[in-house]
C-alpha cells in the first residue's frame, strides 16, 4: 500500500503560544515523525495548510512537510471554509480537521477531531457569538465528516447524543511527552523573581469560569496554616486572568512562562493542583506525571486512576486533597507510581499510530466494495 | 522427610533483568559490555534473560539488538518520567515492566528500583571521582544513587578489582557487597572475504612508511597521547619506516595533543584516519606493528586485550586496570614515562624472539577474557545478591 497523503488543518500552529488545540497539533506531527523515523513506508505523507503567513518562507515549512499557505488572512479563511467556498485540494487521500472548523472535502473522506462539547454542558461559559459558531461548524462536521476523533469517553457521549454515529467515533486520548525537558534553572530564577524559594504547590489554568480556580485559592486558604511550612501556591496562567481570584495569603500569580520553564515548574511542584468543574480531556494532570510529580484533580478523563481525586464543587474535599497529597509520603509515592505509569501510556507516536489507523479506515470504506 | 537432593544438584532456573539500553544509540563500551554479557547469559540453560531499555524513542529497536532467544520488555519504559518518578520514590518498579523476575542488572551506574527482585549495578570506572569538572549533571549524580542503590540492598558489579577497590575506597561501600567479573574480549569482525580487492580500505600511510604503531581510543586526558606524541620522535628516528597512526575521535582536552604534534619531528609520519567502522578498524588493528596504550586511567581496557588476541604486540602504560587485565602478556612502562614508553616500542618494532614471547604470551593472557566466564562470574553474583535480598528488604521501603 503506497503512503497515504493527509492534508492536514493546521490553522493552530499559527498562533504564537499553543493553546490546547495547539499543542494536540504539535502532539501529532511529533508522534507522525517518530513514526516515520522507525518505518517511512507505513507514516503517513502530511500536507499541512493554513491561513496567509506574515512570513516567507511560511514558518510552517519548518516541520518538514509539504505546506498549503492560503492567500486569505486567518478569520476569512475559517469563514470561506465554512461557508464550503473552498475545497479540499484532489491530490489528497484524506483531510483531517483537528478541530470543528472543517472544510468542504470534495472526494476525499474528512475525519474531524472534537475535543469537547463543553458549550452545550455549560452554556453561560461561552459568549452567546461562541456558542452559535460552535453549534454551527458542529452541523458543519455532522454533515461533512466520515468519521470523529474525540479525546474521552464522555466526548463521545456527548458527540452521540448531538447526533454522530457512535461506531464512527474513537477515543483516542492525548500524548504526555510534548514538553521539553525542565529548566530546573530558568524555573528557579522565575520563581526566585517572585519571592519563592522552597517547596511550593502549582496551579496551571486560563481565565475561564470552569476551571474553578477561586474555589481552589479558598481551599488552599483554608489548609495553608497546617502546611509544614508556608509553602505557597503558584498560579502559572496568562497574565491579568488573577486580579478575578480573590487575593489570599500565600499565591502567587507567575503569569505566562515559557515551555521550557513550565517543564521545570512542574518537576520542581509538590504538586500540582487542577480541579476544573468539566474538562473534555484536561492536559496538565498528565503533563506533571510525566515528569514525576504527583496530582490533585477533579474526575477528569486524562488522568487514569493516577490522580488523587476530589470534588470540585467541595471546597473541604479540594483541602483536604492538598494537605494529604503536599504532606502523606505514602500517598505521594502512590501518586508517583501511577502517574509514571499513567504517562507512559500516553505517548505521542502511539497516539499517532491510532490516528493512521482511523485514516486508513475512512479511506478504505470509500472504497467500491469489490474493486480492491 | 524430603527425599535428599543428589549431590550434583542443578541450581534452579534464575530469572534475570537486564538493562540494555546502551545497545541504543551510538555505540560505547558499556554498549559493547552489555552485547558480551548478554550474549554469554542467553547461552546459560540455567538462566532466563529478559532484556529492557529505559528509552521511548527508540524501544522497538531494542528487540533487534539482544541477541536471539532473549525477551524484551512488552511495556514502554520512557526514559524522563520513569528517571523523574524514581528521583522521588522507588516506584514504578521495574517488575511492572518486564515481569516478575530474581534480579534486575542495571548495566550503566543506575539500577532502577524493584519490588521484590534483588538489585546488581555495574560501575564501569570512576572517572567522576577523577574529573568531576569535566562531567554533566546525569554523570555527577552517579556516585550519590550508586551509594543510594547500595545502601537499598544493591550489590556492585566492577569491571575489574581496581574498580572494585575505588568503589570501596571512593564511596564507602561495604567490600563484601562489591564483585569484580572481568569483561571478554570483544570479537573482531573477521577479515573481509577476498580483502584485497575488499571494500575495506586500508589507511594510506606517509611516504616511505610500511607499518605503523597503533593507538586506539578518544582524545581525552585519561589517553596520554602527548607522551606518546613525544616518545614517537625516538621511535621513529629509531625506524624509519614506521609511522603513528591514532584512531579515536576528539574528545576533550585535544589541544595538548595537538601541540605535542604540532612539536613533533615526526609529525609528518602521524596520521588521524578519522572514523573508522568496525570491519575497518579490525583490520587496522590487525595490521599493526604494535599497539601502544598509554593510558593513565582504564576501568578495564578493552583494546589491548583485543589486540593479544589478534596476535598484534601491545606497549601499555600502568594506568589503572590495564596491568590487571594485561597481566605478563603486555609490556608494562610506568604512566608518564616517556623514555621507557619509546624503549619499549622500539623494542617491540625491532622483533625477535622476545617479542614472539610476548606475541604468544599475550595470545594466551587474552584466552582467559570469555563472555563465558564473565557470565559464570555474573550468574554467582546475581544467586549472592538473590540469597541475602529476601533478610535485606524488610525495611520500610
Amino acid at each position: 500500500m503506497s503512503r497515504l497523503r493527509v492534508l492536514l488543518l493546521s490553522e493552530q500552529l499559527r498562533r504564537s503560544v499553543a493553546g490546547g488545540i495547539g499543542t494536540y497539533v504539535l502532539g501529532l506531527l511529533q508522534g507522525l515523525d517518530e513514526l516515520a523515523a522507525a518505518d517511512p513506508a507505513s507514516a503517513p505523507e502530511l500536507v499541512l495548510t493554513a491561513s496567509r503567513s506574515g512570513a516567507t518562507p511560511d514558518p510552517l515549512a519548518a516541520f518538514g512537510h509539504e505546506v498549503r499557505t492560503s492567500a486569505l488572512p486567518g478569520p476569512l479563511l475559517t469563514r470561506a471554509w465554512d461557508h464550503g467556498l473552498i475545497r479540499a485540494p484532489s491530490d489528497v487521500d484524506l483531510v483531517h480537521a483537528v478541530s470543528l472548523a472543517t472544510l468542504e472535502p470534495g472526494r476525499s473522506p474528512l475525519v474531524v477531531t472534537v475535543h469537547d462539547l463543553l458549550w452545550r454542558r455549560i452554556p453561560d461559559a461561552y459568549p452567546a457569538r461562541g456558542r452559535r459558531w460552535h453549534e454551527g461548524a458542529l452541523a458543519r462536521a455532522l454533515e461533512r465528516a466520515d468519521r470523529f476523533v474525540v479525546p474521552a469517553d464522555v466526548v463521545a457521549d456527548d458527540l452521540a447524543g448531538a447526533g454522530a454515529d457512535r461506531a464512527r467515533i474513537t477515543v483516542i486520548p492525548m500524548g504526555s511527552d510534548h514538553l521539553p525537558p525542565p529548566d530546573a534553572g530558568a524555573a528557579a530564577a522565575h520563581l526566585a523573581r517572585l519571592g519563592v524559594h522552597g517547596p511550593f504547590l502549582l496551579c496551571v489554568g486560563t481565565l475561564e469560569p470552569r476551571k474553578n480556580l477561586q474555589r481552589l485559592v479558598e481551599a488552599y486558604g483554608t489548609i495553608r496554616d497546617s502546611l509544614p511550612g508556608p509553602w505557597p501556591l503558584v498560579m502559572v496562567g496568562p497574565s491579568g486572568w488573577g486580579e478575578q481570584v480573590a487575593p489570599t495569603t500565600g499565591v502567587v500569580h507567575a503569569g505566562t512562562v515559557s515551555a521550557e520553564e513550565l517543564s521545570g515548574l512542574y518537576a520542581s511542584a509538590r504538586l500540582l493542583a487542577y480541579v476544573p468543574l468539566i474538562e473534555g480531556f484536561g492536559l496538565p494532570p498528565v503533563e506533571a506525571m510525566s515528569v514525576g510529580t504527583p496530582v490533585v484533580a477533579s474526575p477528569l478523563p486524562s488522568t487514569g486512576d493516577a490522580a488523587y481525586e476530589v470534588d470540585p464543587n467541595d471546597t473541604a474535599s479540594i483541602a483536604e486533597g492538598l494537605l494529604r497529597v503536599a504532606t502523606d509520603e505514602g500517598t505521594r509515592e502512590e501518586l508517583v507510581h501511577r502517574g509514571a505509569v499513567r504517562s507512559t501510556e500516553l505517548s505521542w507516536a502511539s497516539i499517532a499510530r491510532r490516528h493512521r489507523d482511523v485514516w486508513e479506515q475512512a479511506v478504505g470504506e470509500r472504497t467500491v466494495p469489490g474493486a480492491r | 522427610m524430603p527425599p535428599e537432593r543428589p549431590a550434583t544438584a542443578v541450581h534452579d532456573r534464575l530469572s534475570v533483568g537486564f538493562d540494555a539500553t546502551p545497545l541504543l544509540g551510538r555505540p560505547t563500551g558499556v554498549g559493547v559490555f552489555c552485547a558480551g554479557a548478554l550474549g554469554g547469559l542467553s547461552r546459560r540453560a540455567d538462566i532466563d534473560l529478559s532484556a529492557f531499555a529505559v528509552s521511548w524513542r527508540r524501544r522497538e529497536g531494542i528487540a533487534g539488538r539482544v541477541p536471539h532467544g532473549v525477551r524484551t520488555a512488552q511495556r514502554p519504559m520512557p526514559a524522563r518520567p520513569l528517571h523523574a518518578a524514581w528521583t522521588r520514590f522507588p516506584v514504578p518498579p521495574v517488575e511492572w515492566f518486564v515481569g516478575d523476575v530474581d534480579v534486575v542488572h542495571g548495566s550503566n551506574f543506575v539500577v532502577p528500583p524493584t519490588r521484590r527482585a534483588a538489585r546488581v549495578v555495574t560501575v564501569h570506572d570512576l572517572t567522576v571521582s577523577l574529573y568531576p569538572e569535566l562531567c554533566d549533571a546525569p554523570t555527577l549524580a552517579y556516585p550519590g544513587l550508586i551509594r543510594r542503590a547500595v545502601a537499598d540492598g544493591a550489590w556492585v558489579h566492577t569491571p575489574s578489582a581496581f574498580v572494585a577497590e575505588e568503589v570501596v575506597a571512593e564511596l564507602g561501600v561495604d567490600p563484601a557487597r562489591v564483585r569484580a567479573v572481568h569483561h571478554g574480549v570483544p570479537p573482531l569482525p573477521g577479515p573481509v572475504p577476498g580483502e584485497r580487492g575488499g571494500t575495506v580500505r586500508r589507511i594510506p600511510l606517509p611516504q616511505g612508511c610500511r607499518r605503523y604503531v597503533l593507538a586506539i581510543g578518544t582524545i581525552e586526558p585519561r589517553k596520554d597521547y602527548p607522551l606518546l606524541v613525544r616518545s614517537f620522535g625516538a621511535v621513529a628516528a629509531a625506524h624509519p619506516d614506521t609511522a603513528l597512526v591514532v584512531v579515536g575521535g576528539d574528545g576533550w582536552g585535544t589541544g595538548r595533543f595537538a601541540d605535542a604534534v604540532a612539536a613533533s619531528s615526526a609529525r609528518d609520519r602521524i596520521v588521524r584516519p578519522g572514523y573508522l567502522d568496525d570491519a575497518a578498524l579490525a583490520m587496522t588493528l590487525r595490521g599493526a606493528a604494535v599497539l601502544a596504550y598509554p593510558s593513565t586511567y582504564e576501568g578495564f581496557g578493552f583494546p589491548p586485550l583485543q589486540a593479544m588476541a589478534a596476535g598484534v604486540p601491545v606497549v601499555a602504560t600502568a594506568g589503572g586496570a590495564v596491568p590487571e587485565v594485561v597481566g605478563d602478556g603486555a609490556w608494562l612502562v610506568d604512566p608518564g614515562d616517556g623514555d621507557a614508553l619509546a624503549g619499549a616500542l622500539v623494542r617491540a618494532l625491532d622483533g625477535g624472539p622476545a617479542v614472539d614471547d610476548l606475541v604468544a604470551r599475550g595470545r594466551t593472557r587474552s584466552a582467559g577474557f570469555s563472555w563465558e566466564a564473565c557470565a559464570a562470574g555474573l550468574v554467582d553474583l546475581y544467586r549472592d545478591a538473590v540469597a541475602e535480598a529476601p533478610r535485606r528488604r524488610t525495611g520500610p521501603r
